[in-house]
């Protein structure tokens, strides 16, 4: 794993970060190639590129031979960073579930400007169905980091310390002052963030700020809010949620992702199973598509995915 | 290639399909007997005549690697493998049973199969990975791999086809099997696909076309790669669908048969006497 406190990862954008990280990642493992489907730089293979042009491969705007080829690469031992805008896991479905999940090779897959990044973009570049597909696939773990720190040994760990398939969704934002220099990630791991006994509120990647903020206006209400980051989304951690079911009232997920097959699906399938409890979930709507908008926050707004409307549903629980 | 050596490949590929139709007849499930006879000299062949592997160490870091794309011809790459050495007859008995290696399309829990396919358009692909690998790695060996021909109808193939131009990936040699059938009809007629040659030509790949089932052309050609240096070749090899058994030859509906146990009895007598 990279050292997270290093100079090198500080106050960087989130997307220099990203390629930042990848270009160190080339310098510990000779075995690291990166492929994209001309929008290298773009993903965030930027630093990796400029220093490895001999490991860098550019496969054209042809998504599914990138991922199939990364596979072929995988089982002569090489470590493929596979990036694609993260919507593009529609169109490569097939071969990451045949080529990459079934012969469980080692090859990182990640998905650029994830959720609703690209809002103003519109309908056709939103990646809100990336966690649906990919939840369901054998062999597959999902790591979706929320703080630059998280970004830093999330996907260091997942290249270089963890052997398998790996599918990295990759925000455009990340929320500075989430940990502090002890954090230490590990794949599987839900993160307490704040500790609390009335209302447990799970979010993860670019959602973390509206949950954190939510968060801290409840507790100023006087309300005691368990605040959990999830950066792995697959597999969850079980123990955690089945504690935040049975210690808190009920519990709040936070994702930007469709509501049908995402971060609150599988959460509620846990509590289900195991703990049953009242759990209100925010992100994507099911069966509806999503609009064109100005910005992230404008969509995340457009969907009542915001403070107030978690406030509300944490109030809700709690009456 | 002297006669005995010719004699013992033809009589290797019989051999292949007369195991082949067992598996599809004891199994009693059937099987893509159309597909996996068109290729019998093509990976009889590659395995005991092209193929730089060893049967004892299937991962041996230096051999050449075949990915076989149309993963419906499972049967017949598993005959071909266990004749080459893979592993012991009694395996193939256990095809389609219930958490079997052996079953319809390729697993890589079949011994010395590296690619488990089935969704056709994806071993090509697979293969540019690989012999992109070998590259980095300066490795000498190659990577052979065969498609079906209605299989060259899927966007991946030429996508795949594009970046083997791009990184002059004469390491790769791509051989489809042009038996002119697909499952419902004649390719040419589902979708056509002539000028085959031109197309993979203009791709920038190096093209021969072949008898597919003439085993001294198979063993010539595929000596003879790569055709031009700095490109990746590509071979047409011309066969008939459910070559071996006259009643299927040529006929597209004999894809995947199912049929009863006399006409099964009948089809081992037809294939136990070309072998010798």
């Amino acid at each position: 794993m990279l050292d997270i406190n290093s100079d090198k990862f500080k106050n960087l954008s989130a997307r220099n970060l990203y390629s930042r990280i990848f270009g160190e990642i080339g310098d510990q493992n000779k075995d690291v190639v990166m492929l994209g489907p001309d929008a290298i730089k773009s993903n965030g293979g930027g630093e990796f590129m400029e220093k490895f042009p001999e490991r860098t491969f550019d496969f054209g705007i042809a998504e599914p031979n990138m991922v199939t080829a990364g596979a072929g690469l995988a089982k002569l031992n090489k470590i493929p960073l596979v990036g694609m805008y993260g919507f593009l896991v529609l169109r490569t479905a097939e071969q990451i579930r045949d080529d990459v999940c079934y012969q469980d090779l080692n090859i990182k897959l990640f998905g650029s400007h994830s959720g609703i990044s690209m809002a103003a973009l519109g309908v056709t570049h939103h990646g809100v169905h990336d966690i649906s597909i990919l939840r369901s696939f054998p062999n597959m773990t999902i790591i979706q980091p929320a703080s630059p720190k998280e970004a830093v040994a999330a996907i260091s760990t997942a290249v270089l310390d963890y052997v398998g398939p790996v599918y990295l969704r990759i925000p455009d934002s990340l929320y500075e002052g989430l940990y502090d220099d002890t954090y230490h990630f590990e794949i599987g791991k839900a993160y307490t963030l704040q500790d609390g006994e009335d209302v447990t509120i799970i979010a993860s990647g670019a959602t973390i700020s509206i949950a954190k903020d939510a968060a801290n206006q409840l507790t100023s209400e006087g309300i005691s809010v368990r605040l959990i980051n999830t950066p792995t989304i697959k597999p969850m951690d079980e123990d955690a949620i089945i504690k935040a079911a049975k210690e808190t009232k009920g519990i709040i997920t936070i994702e930007d992702n469709d509501l049908a097959g995402g971060l609150g699906a599988e959460i509620c399938q846990i509590v289900c199973e195991n703990y049953p409890t009242k759990v209100k979930m925010f992100g994507l709507p099911k069966d509806r598509f999503t609009v064109i908008a100005p910005s992230t926050k404008a969509l995340f707004d457009y969907f009542g995915i915001h403070v107030e409307g978690i406030k509300k549903a944490a109030k809700e629980i709690l009456s | 290639m002297d006669k005995i050596s010719e004699n013992k490949m033809v009589n290797l590929a019989n051999k292949a399909r007369l195991l082949t139709a067992k598996m599809f007849g004891e199994s009693g499930q059937g099987g893509h007997i159309g597909g996996s006879f068109s290729a019998a000299e093509i990976l009889t062949v590659l395995y005991n005549g092209i193929l730089k592997i060893d049967s004892k160490n299937p991962e041996w870091e230096l051999r050449d690697h075949f990915v076989l794309s149309k993963g419906h011809i499972s049967a017949m790459l598993s005959s071909v493998l266990q004749l080459r050495g893979f592993f012991g007859e009694k395996l193939l008995k256990t095809y389609d049973e219930l958490e079997s290696s052996f079953g319809g399309h390729t697993t890589t829990y079949i011994p010395g199969c590296e690619f488990a396919a089935g969704s056709l358009g994806h071993g090509l692909g697979f293969a540019v990975g690989l012999a992109l690998g070998k590259k980095i790695d300066q490795l000498d060996s190659r990577v052979f791999t065969l498609m079906g021909d209605g299989e060259l109808d899927e966007g991946s193939v030429w996508e795949a086809a594009m970046s083997a131009n791009k990184f002059k990936l004469d390491n790769l040699i791509a051989i489809t099997d042009r038996n002119g059938c697909n499952m419902e009809g004649f390719t040419e007629q589902s979708m056509p696909l002539e000028s085959l040659e031109d197309k993979w030509k203009s791709f920038g790949w190096a093209v021969k076309t072949i008898d597919g089932h003439s085993v001294s052309s198979l063993v010539n050609t595929l000596k003879s790669v790569p055709f031009e240096p700095g490109k990746p070749s590509f071979i047409i090899a011309k066969t008939i669908k459910g070559k071996g058994l006259p009643r299927f030859e040529g006929d597209y509906r004999c894809h995947n048969v199912k049929q009863d146990e006399q006409k099964w009895e009948e089809d081992y007598k037809k294939l136990s006497k070309a072998c010798n």
